[in-house]
């Protein structure tokens, strides 16, 4: 078998899904179900096989990776059908990848037997309602053996190219309908998973994980250049914000080295960063240097960030790219301005200087008009005072006067700010500048205090650093260069734009100038609403903020969030507006997306035709849908809100309930009886699971699932199958008893009998003494006699084994001469009674048969019987069996020269065989009982017995028999089963391997008891997987037969060879059973026919080609 | 060397019909009407062949085989089961027992003589 995954890893090659293997210890058995299933059932591969496996292997999840994000998908799926399981799987070659998976403990299987492979095929969603019931899938494993699906809905999971590289599938295990709104709702929910497969790219470098946190980034920030490279330095990826600020595009930079990007001189720092960042050292944010393809210096913002894999280890990095040139020159800008500013404040307020001269203690012999303008006192005021103590107010800095104190006392010079107050209360702020005063000699005569009064500058000050808060929003703005910022004037004609503008619209800042942004860009969709609000906010001269849907110069439409503000001089008037324009197309896109799907989803759930309703971690209703309402009879009002306890039938119930999911526990398909508004008792099923936020439980969300009818139906079914039951009990208690009795007469017939036939015999020899050869033939008249009645008591005890289907069948090889030479005395003696002589033919090198030896015996004798008794005194039958003309069978006939049939004596003869219940019980016309149960007993052996004769011309009596070759047996044994009547049945294929060495005999009489005359028992070849080979080959059987399942078949099996065991002293050998397929009767025998043929004469060929075995 | 038969049968009709059949071929029989008896005689007389019956009061015969196998003396002494019972499984019962032959009544004298013969031409030191 060729294993397609060779890169896989190994526990993912063996073929361990859907094996298990139970060991029945008290009666030795090992039981396999390892559903080899013969039957061919695969589906047709795709058209476009090739390229789809390809796709399959470029999703990077071959093996089936568990994805947080199709985890959630299918919880949401299972929740919206009901379903107990769903999947995302992927088909590949061989296998089936189940790379999400819910409710089944396996994450691949054969893609012979799924359902997936045949899901992929077409454009439309699969539905198997009853999948016993689809031709298609009534005998995959999943089907027949565990987990016995019943529902499947698989929804093709496609590429951009339309390649199906999986489903989304939900399964269940009973049959069940679903709604085209669920079908609808699982269609989303795959092109979501496709969505996803896809940004996971055909790189392994973009993690799966990583898709969800990407696809936010590129939103949050259209404008940035996103790369990643690897270890290497190796360019991965690059995209159009990478494009717009390098100049490179994708094609161009992909697979080059990182390194064409970065200064020569600032290669080291780079080095470093990635050092860092490989040490686990986070690496925010930086700024450097970087150089475009048009050999600009570009000032950026670079944020690096480890790529890691599943295992957590860096295989590259995430490199977000800020373009912040203009930032860094409007930021040099602004500093010019505030220093001038600052200049000029000085020199516009250095005029209106106080001036104070004091003397060496600081008296004021002298002030300005600035004095008296600044503090209100006049000179004649001031004279004499000390300022300090004339101007101190309760908000001078204490430590300025102090500084100012000390000066004076040190007769040295000083600078202070310091806040005083004035004759009226005015308070204000000083800039005292103060220098000591000398005469000629030296001596200190005072100090002269030049102050200014700063209060203004102090405002302006504030106002400044007010001024560079804005500052730092147009840095902020800066910052933002992708959107758009455009100045107008009062009328709103664009006097300004940036190059955000050029590059959101199309238009060149030339193109703009002196437009009305609203002209030039808005358009028939363009909502009238914001355009009124922009234009009422210009005409009023105020700010707004809007988003608006507008259009470029190419024609590509897109929405902007749109801020106006007014711009006025110092003056106060209106100058213009400033625009700043955020594109968010993409995020507008995306919230409508979530929108629409949130709202999808929220009717979905309001008007599911299943009962849904959250709990919260109190067992407080907190919501409940329609289908809810409905099925109990309950108003919103008088259920939400509501203790769910008050609901429940069974106090017991409602508590395991709400004890499970405070566990965390799922409830799949939980039984609760519920209480409606009308007093009645609703049987529901609930499958129900928590949702949790950070650890905690949220609320349980449930669905229920009225099965009030179906429960009261199979209550109903319950009780009548009990019934029947009991009655079968019964019958075959009866059965038993009849058949002892049966039995038990016929032990004691035989003994008398053996005596009877014995004596007669004895004496007929002249043993006795002398006897006449009158008297010795009558003698042999006894003996036959005796033999007859003999034979009619084995008929009738085979006639009430047939009846109640145990009469032991013990099919082997045989040869047919070997057959005739046992029974060849009893027969010759019985002849000889009345002259009559048996002549034996026997064709040359006629193959052995395949039948029950004893069997075969019966019927020849039973034939043989009838010969006898219509031939005439001294006459001649033949013996003969030869090849019919049908290849693999032989044919054995008995002919007499009697007064033979007539066609109706014919019909009516085998007439009574077709109603195969009657025939027994009916003796045919003057044949007995015998012709009767050798018919019966040529059944068994896979034969028809038939006649040919004609009136006066004696008679051939022939049966036939299948040569001991497989096909031929097993083409029999199909035929056989044609033939027969019985209604609906399961037929399987068991082989049976002895796990010991033991006595050939012992196994297969074990075999022949246990299973019914109808099921066939033939050699297999030795079991190869064992590697007892050597000394036990031949040791293995398959087994064909007929029963309602083959689970309690296995079971009987069972039973059968604990029951052995136990009458048994010697030890038996320990059975392997292996369930190779199971197959519908009698709709899919022809399939059967097929298959077993093709799964026997494969293990024969295959032994063939190896000659070790 | 005349060929020994041991006969365990608790019908005296049977047995004596045995007898007079296989003493007229030339075997010399010995008779045992029960289990016990005939474990006793299988020891003290050694024969080449015993005729065993399955139904018998008391001991049955599948007692009377599994005893003659556990004693060294009569392990190895072949046992031919002639019997009414033509149950397949009492006859699988009897082979797994360690039975030589299985014959069911009414029976073909000449099958018995065949079977003796058979099981008694294996034993290389008894020529015929």
């Amino acid at each position: 078998m060729g294993n397609p995954g060779s890169d896989l890893p190994p526990q993912i090659q063996c073929d361990s899904i859907l094996t298990h293997e139970s060991f029945c210890a008290d009666s030795w058995m090992f039981i396999r179900h390892s559903y080899r299933n013969v039957r061919l059932m695969r589906a047709p591969v795709h058209p476009k096989e090739a390229e789809r496996l390809q796709a399959v292997r470029g999703t990077g999840l071959v093996g089936g990776r568990p994805d947080a994000l199709q985890e959630t998908v299918i919880e949401l799926a299972s929740d919206i059908c009901g379903t107990p399981i769903a999947a995302v799987s992927l088909v590949d070659a061989d296998r089936l990848w189940f790379t999400a998976i819910r409710g089944l403990d396996f994450r691949e299987t054969s893609r012979d037997a799924a359902f997936c492979a045949h899901t992929i095929l077409d454009d439309v969603p699969l539905i198997v309602v009853d999948a016993t019931q689809d031709p298609r899938f009534s005998d995959s494993s999943l089907v027949t053996g565990a987990p016995a699906i019943r529902f499947y809905v698989g929804v093709p999971i496609k590429t951009v190219d339309h390649l199906p590289v999986g489903t989304l599938c939900v399964m269940d295990t009973t049959p069940r309908e679903i709604s085209p709104q669920k079908i609808e709702n699982l269609k989303t929910l795959a092109a979501l998973v496709a969505t996803q497969l896809q940004s996971s790219g055909p790189k392994a470098l973009l993690q799966i994980g990583e898709v969800s946190r990407f696809l936010t980034s590129i939103v949050d920030s259209s404008g940035d250049a996103i790369i990643s490279k690897d270890l290497n330095g190796i360019i991965r990826s690059w995209n159009s914000g990478a494009e717009r600020i390098y100049g490179y595009s994708a094609e161009e930079m992909v697979g080059k080295s990182i390194s064409m990007l970065i200064p020569e001189e600032l290669c080291q720092e780079n080095e470093r960063l990635m050092a860092q960042i490989t040490r686990g050292e986070p690496c925010n944010n930086f700024e450097t240097v970087r150089i475009a393809k048009d050999g600009r210096r570009l000032n950026v913002s670079v944020t690096l960030s480890p790529l890691q894999d599943s295992l957590g280890r860096i295989i590259g990095f995430w490199k977000v790219v800020r373009d912040i040139t203009e930032q860094v020159e409007t930021k040099a800008q602004l500093r010019d301005t505030a220093a001038h500013a600052e200049r000029l404040a000085e020199i516009a307020r250095r005029t209106s200087n106080a001036v104070i001269i004091t003397d060496a203690q600081g008296r004021i012999t002298w002030a300005n008009e600035g004095f008296t303008k600044i503090t209100g006192y006049t000179l004649e005021e001031a004279l004499g005072n000390v300022p300090g103590r004339l101007l101190r107010s309760d908000k001078t800095d204490p430590k300025a006067a102090e500084t100012m104190r000390a000066a004076v006392r040190g007769g040295v010079g000083c600078r202070v700010e310091i806040i005083n107050r004035g004759k009226h209360g005015r308070e204000y702020v000083l800039d005292i500048e103060m220098h000591p005063l000398h005469d000629a000699a030296g001596t200190l005569t005072g100090f002269m205090a030049i102050e200014s009064d700063i209060t203004e500058k102090a405002v302006a000050k504030a106002e400044l650093h007010q001024a560079a808060v804005r500052s730092e929003r147009l840095a902020e703005i800066a910052r933002r260069t992708t959107d758009a910022v455009i100045i107008t004037d009062a009328q709103g004609r664009i006097t300004w734009t940036n190059e955000g503008f050029t590059r959101i619209t199309g238009y060149t800042l030339e193109e703009a100038l002196g437009k009305v942004p609203g002209h030039l860009l808005q358009f028939e969709k363009t909502d009238p609403a914001a355009v009124e609000i922009l234009r009422s906010a210009v005409s009023k001269g105020v700010g707004c903020r809007v988003e608006i849907l507008n259009r470029g110069k190419d024609g590509r439409e897109y929405v902007l969030d749109l801020e106006l503000q007014p711009l006025h001089d110092a003056t106060g008037i209106l100058t213009g507006f400033m625009a700043i324009e955020s594109d968010i197309t993409e995020q507008t896109r995306t919230r409508l997306e979530l929108e629409n799907s949130r709202l999808e989803l929220m009717d979905f759930a309001e008007n599911a035709s299943v009962g849904l309703q959250w709990i919260d971690r109190d067992g407080i209703i907190v919501w409940a849908n329609k289908a809810e309402l409905e099925l109990l009879g309950y108003t919103p009002e008088e259920f939400i809100g509501q203790p769910i306890s008050r609901f429940h039938a069974d106090s017991t119930v409602i508590c395991d309930v709400l004890a499970r999911l405070a566990r965390r526990e799922r409830l799949i398909g939980y039984e609760a009886r519920l209480l409606a508004k009308d007093g009645s008792k609703k049987i529901v099923s609930i499958y129900s699971s928590v949702y949790e936020q950070g650890g905690e439980l949220k609320h349980t969300r449930c669905f229920t699932i009225d099965i009030t009818a179906r429960k009261e139906a199979e209550d109903r079914l319950k009780e009548s199958r009990k019934v029947v039951e009991r009655q079968n009990t019964e019958l075959s208690v009866m059965a038993e008893r009849a058949h002892r009795v049966v039995d038990d007469v016929s032990h004691e017939f035989r003994t008398p009998l053996a005596v009877i036939k014995e004596f007669a015999s004895i004496i007929a020899d002249g043993l006795a003494g002398p006897v006449s050869d009158k008297q010795a033939q009558y003698l042999r008249i006894v003996s036959g006699a005796v033999v007859d009645l003999n034979h009619m008591v084995e008929d009738l005890l085979d006639s009430s084994k047939l009846r109640a289907g145990i009469l032991r069948v013990d099919r082997r090889a045989h040869r047919v001469d070997r057959i005739f030479e046992t029974g060849r005395a009893a027969l010759a003696s019985k002849a000889s009674t009345r002259s009559i002589v048996i002549k034996e033919r026997i064709e040359e090198g006629l193959p052995a048969l395949f039948a029950d030896e004893e069997k075969v015996r019966r019927v020849i004798s039973n034939l043989t019987t009838n010969a006898i008794k219509f031939s005439p005194e001294g006459g001649t039958i033949v013996l003969s069996a030869a090849t019919a003309a049908r290849i693999g069978e032989i044919i054995i006939s008995v002919t007499d020269h009697g007064p033979g049939l007539s066609s109706s004596d014919i019909e009516r003869l085998f007439g009574r065989f077709q109603q195969a219940s009657t025939a027994r019980s009916v003796a045919a016309k003057g044949f007995g009982l015998g012709l009767s149960i050798a018919q019966e007993l040529s059944w068994l052996n896979l034969g028809k017995l038939s006649v040919i004769s004609e009136k006066g011309k004696g008679a051939t009596f022939s049966f036939t028999l299948p040569t001991d070759d497989c096909v031929s047996v097993l083409e029999h044994y199909f035929d056989s089963i044609v033939a027969s009547n019985r209604p609906e049945d399961q037929l399987s294929l068991l082989r049976v391997v002895a796990k010991a060495p033991t006595a050939l005999d012992e196994t297969q009489e074990f075999l022949a008891s246990a299973t019914y005359p109808t099921d066939l028992i033939m050699p297999a070849l030795g079991d190869e997987d064992d590697g007892m080979q050597q000394e036990y080959a031949g040791q293995a059987w398959w087994i064909l037969g007929r029963t309602r399942s083959v689970e309690s078949w296995i079971a009987r099996l069972c039973e059968a060879r604990r029951s052995q065991s136990l009458e048994n002293t010697i030890r038996l050998a320990p059975l392997s059973v292996d369930v190779c397929g199971t197959w519908r009767l009698p709709e899919n025998a022809l399939e059967a026919r097929v298959d077993v043929i093709e799964a026997v004469t494969q293990e024969k060929l295959r032994d063939a080609k190896n000659p070790n075995h | 060397m005349t060929r020994k038969i041991l006969i365990i049968d608790d019908e005296w009709t049977i047995q004596l019909a045995l007898q007079a059949r296989l003493s007229a071929h030339g075997f010399s029989v010995q008779l045992a009407s029960d289990g016990p008896s005939g474990l006793l005689a299988a020891q003290q007389y050694q024969p080449d062949v015993i005729l065993l019956d399955l139904r018998m009061p008391d001991m049955d015969g599948f007692e009377v085989l599994r005893r003659l196998r556990s004693a060294s003396e009569t392990s190895s002494i072949p046992v031919i089961i002639l019997t009414a019972n033509i149950q397949d499984s009492v006859k699988q019962q009897a082979r797994s027992a360690g039975a030589t032959r299985f014959l069911t009544k009414p029976f073909e004298s000449k099958d018995i003589i065949n079977a003796i013969l058979a099981a008694t031409s294996k034993d290389v030191c008894t020529p015929t």
